[in-house]
Order: C-alpha cells, then sequence, then structure tokens
C-alpha cells in the first residue's frame, strides 16, 4: 500500500493508496473535479512538508488533513445541497468512468454534515485506524465512534428516503 | 463496560481486523448481548455494501501524471494553475451500452412507432457520454423548468408522478439541431429525457400512455403529452419499469 510522493511521476497507474484518498474527495465533495482539484492543491502543498514527517503514516495522514480541508474550503460557495458534480473544467482526453450508482451515493454521502462526514469517509476507507483517524480530527475515540454512528445513521437514512437498496437492513 | 457504551464504541468497529483496544474490549463486552449483537450484524452489513460501492469508484488511470503535471506546475512559481484534468465522473459504465432499439410493449406490446429511430438516436447519445456534460443539481424533477428554460429548451415539464423525483443531474444536448432535456435521477438509477415530439417526428398518441420498452438489460418507458414527450430510462426488465411506474403517484 507504500505511496510515494515524489514517485508521482514515474508510476504511470494509480497506487492504491492514491485512489483511496481519491475516493477520500470525491466523497467529502460528491464532485470528481472538485476532488482532482483539492488532491493537487493538497500534494502540492504538502510536498515541501514531507522531510519533516518521519513515517509513512504520518504523511498520509498529514495529507488526509490537508486534503479535507482543501475538499471543504470550497463548500461555501454552492449552495447547501447542491454540490459540484459533474461540470467539466475542460473537457480534454478520455474520461474515466465512474458508475451512476457510486455517483449517487457520493451525492448522499456529501451531504452529511462535518465532522461525521470525514470521519465515516475515513472509517470507509483503507487508510487509517479509528484512533489514527480519531488523531486527524483532533477527536477523542469515543467521539469519533458517535461521529461516526451519527454520520452513519444520516447516510442510512438518505439512502432510505431514495428508496436505495443499500438501506435495508439484512 | 456496559452494553451502551460498548455500542457507542463499537460504531468504529471492524470485522476481521485488528481494532483499538477499546474497541475489541466493546466487542468482547457485547458478546453474550444478543440483542447487542444483531445491532452490530446490522451495522456491518452496512458497512459491507457501502464499502463495496466505494472501493467500485474507479480512479484515472492517468491521475498520478495529471497530479504530478499540476503538482510541478504549481511548483514552478505559476500563481495561477489551472487543473486540466477531464472530469472522471461519468454517468458511465452503465450508460455506455445504453442500447439504441427500443422494443416497445406497451402494456400490450407496440414494436414500432413513428419517430422510433429518432427515439433511438436519442438513446443513442449515452454511449458518447463522459459524465462532464451534467451540471449538478439537486432538486425535485418538477422545479427544473427554469433551469432548462435558461439553458435553451422551453416548455421543459413532467408528467405529475415524476415532479417529486429527485434530480441530481441536468444537461441540454442538442440532437439533429434540436434539444432534448436529459435529468440524472436519483431513484432507481434513471436517466430522464424531455424533449418536443414534433422536433423528432414522435407518433405515439399524446395520452400520457407509457409505452414499455427493454433492450440489452435496460427498461425504458416513453410518454407523450402534447407535444412533449417523456422518456425514462434504468438498467432492469420491463416488469421492473411496469411496477416503477406504478409506485409513483401522481
Amino acid at each position: 500500500m507504500g505511496f510515494n510522493l515524489r514517485a508521482l511521476q514515474t508510476a504511470p497507474p494509480p497506487s492504491p493508496t492514491l485512489s483511496e484518498f481519491y475516493r477520500f474527495a470525491l466523497l467529502l465533495t460528491g464532485s470528481p473535479v472538485a476532488a482532482q482539484k483539492a488532491l493537487a492543491s493538497a500534494f502540492a502543498d504538502v510536498q515541501a512538508s514531507l522531510d519533516q514527517l518521519r513515517s509513512e503514516e504520518q504523511r498520509h495522514a498529514w495529507l488526509a488533513i490537508r486534503l479535507r480541508e482543501e475538499c471543504l474550503s470550497g463548500e461555501e460557495a454552492p449552495a447547501a445541497g447542491a454540490p459540484r458534480l459533474l461540470r467539466g473544467d475542460e473537457a480534454g482526453g478520455p474520461a474515466a468512468v465512474l458508475d451512476l450508482e457510486a455517483y449517487i451515493m457520493a451525492q448522499h454521502f456529501c451531504r452529511i454534515a462535518e465532522p461525521g462526514r470525514t470521519a465515516l469517509a475515513l472509517f470507509y476507507l483503507d487508510l487509517f485506524s479509528p484512533s489514527r483517524i480519531a488523531d486527524i480530527l483532533k477527536m477523542r475515540i469515543e467521539d469519533l465512534a458517535n461521529a461516526v454512528g451519527t454520520a452513519r445513521q444520516r447516510l442510512q437514512q438518505s439512502l432510505l428516503e431514495a428508496g436505495r437498496p443499500e438501506s435495508i437492513a439484512g | 463496560m456496559n452494553i451502551s457504551t460498548a455500542l457507542i464504541y463499537l460504531q468504529c468497529y471492524k470485522a476481521g481486523e485488528r481494532n483499538d483496544p477499546m474497541i475489541e474490549k466493546a466487542y468482547r463486552a457485547v458478546t453474550n448481548d444478543s440483542r447487542a449483537r444483531e445491532e452490530l450484524r446490522k451495522q456491518q452489513e452496512f458497512d459491507e455494501r457501502f464499502k463495496a460501492v466505494v472501493r467500485a469508484i474507479e480512479t484515472p488511470e492517468d491521475l498520478q501524471e495529471r497530479l504530478s503535471a499540476t503538482v510541478e506546475k504549481k511548483r514552478a512559481g505559476g500563481t495561477k494553475w489551472k487543473v486540466t484534468f477531464p472530469a472522471i465522473l461519468a454517468i458511465g459504465s452503465a450508460l455506455a451500452s445504453l442500447a439504441a432499439v427500443l422494443t416497445v410493449m406497451h402494456m400490450e406490446s407496440v414494436a414500432h412507432f413513428p419517430g422510433r429511430e429518432a427515439a433511438d438516436r436519442i438513446m443513442d447519445t449515452a454511449n458518447r457520454m463522459s459524465g462532464i456534460e451534467f451540471e449538478p443539481v439537486s432538486q425535485p424533477t418538477a422545479q427544473l423548468s427554469d433551469w432548462f428554460y435558461m439553458h435553451g429548451f422551453d416548455g421543459f415539464g413532467v408528467p405529475a408522478e415524476f415532479n417529486a423525483l429527485p434530480a441530481v443531474g441536468v444537461q441540454v444536448m442538442p440532437l439533429d439541431g434540436k434539444p432534448v432535456a436529459q435529468v440524472a435521477v436519483d431513484r432507481h438509477d434513471s436517466l430522464l429525457y424531455v424533449f418536443h415530439a414534433s422536433d423528432f417526428g414522435i407518433g405515439i398518441p399524446a395520452d400520457g400512455e407509457w409505452l414499455i420498452f427493454d433492450h440489452d438489460g435496460w427498461a425504458g418507458g416513453i410518454e407523450r403529452r402534447g407535444n412533449l414527450c417523456t422518456l425514462i430510462t434504468f438498467r432492469g426488465k420491463p416488469r421492473e419499469m411496469k411496477a416503477f411506474l406504478h409506485t409513483l403517484s401522481p
């Protein structure tokens, strides 16, 4: 799962960790374009700080913090509940594909209030342990558990209202 | 640790993984509580379902290169850097195979109708979509007429039973020089097309009756009221489309 920021230029396919960070940004913003912009900006910013961070986990945590800031910084601009989703900036090369289902899921997810949205997104991604997520969000582990629980409930409710099968308890 | 405290910690429980000590302790605390275990089981099921969707989100193959280029550009001192990535998200793989042919069933089955070829071409447009075409919205479909008017489609409207459907993406696409309104709907992963029947020579009866189609695993329903045609599609079977339309109340 190693992800070397310095090797960005030489590693053609996205690493699993980069993919996780991309998904994290997508869940927070609901927008692939916003997610990529946030990623690029966060990468550029953390690059200078990499040498100060000793472990890979610390670098990932630092990137997660910066990425979260980038993702949430644009939230004031669009009206609540109307995230930027599919608007392309410049249609250049071939667009990759995301299933409609994932697109709609991201819409439900990005409407969850903070900090539960970040807590649940990080919980669902294979990047950090719960205690590290608590560190990132500057929370106690019990507060993180509460935040994850509340966010999960909100997500379930949202999916339930939309009649989505994922909301149905087994 | 009592059960209620344990249940709080267990919100962060990950099955089959190494959990934090407090969470493991919470897990042990509910070992003999069948209700708590059942609650945890449901939670885990939901988590697994959602995680499967998240894992299915594809990352563009060239993301690293693009990020690298952007980072380099920014580092090189450009005060105004611009992301030039193509948008990734597409109403995509699902749409890529959207069929051109409509097998009309109506309640009794209709194989052809005037304007069928044009309807085929409208459905074909999904094959060329990347997803960047959509403008994000978050409102009931009935409230989109102003948006469509502002974007070149005059007279947008949907059948009353569609009014409350939540729209999540919209666009006006030109076809043969005529505008077609398209809406991504957060119900049954549906795509909705609205267009003027006269623009495409659609000759189905203007009585609001639904004709139900099937092609390559996709179900479609089309109806016409006055000069306005509504076409809705999703992946599924005609009977699902029929059931879906029946669930909508005007």
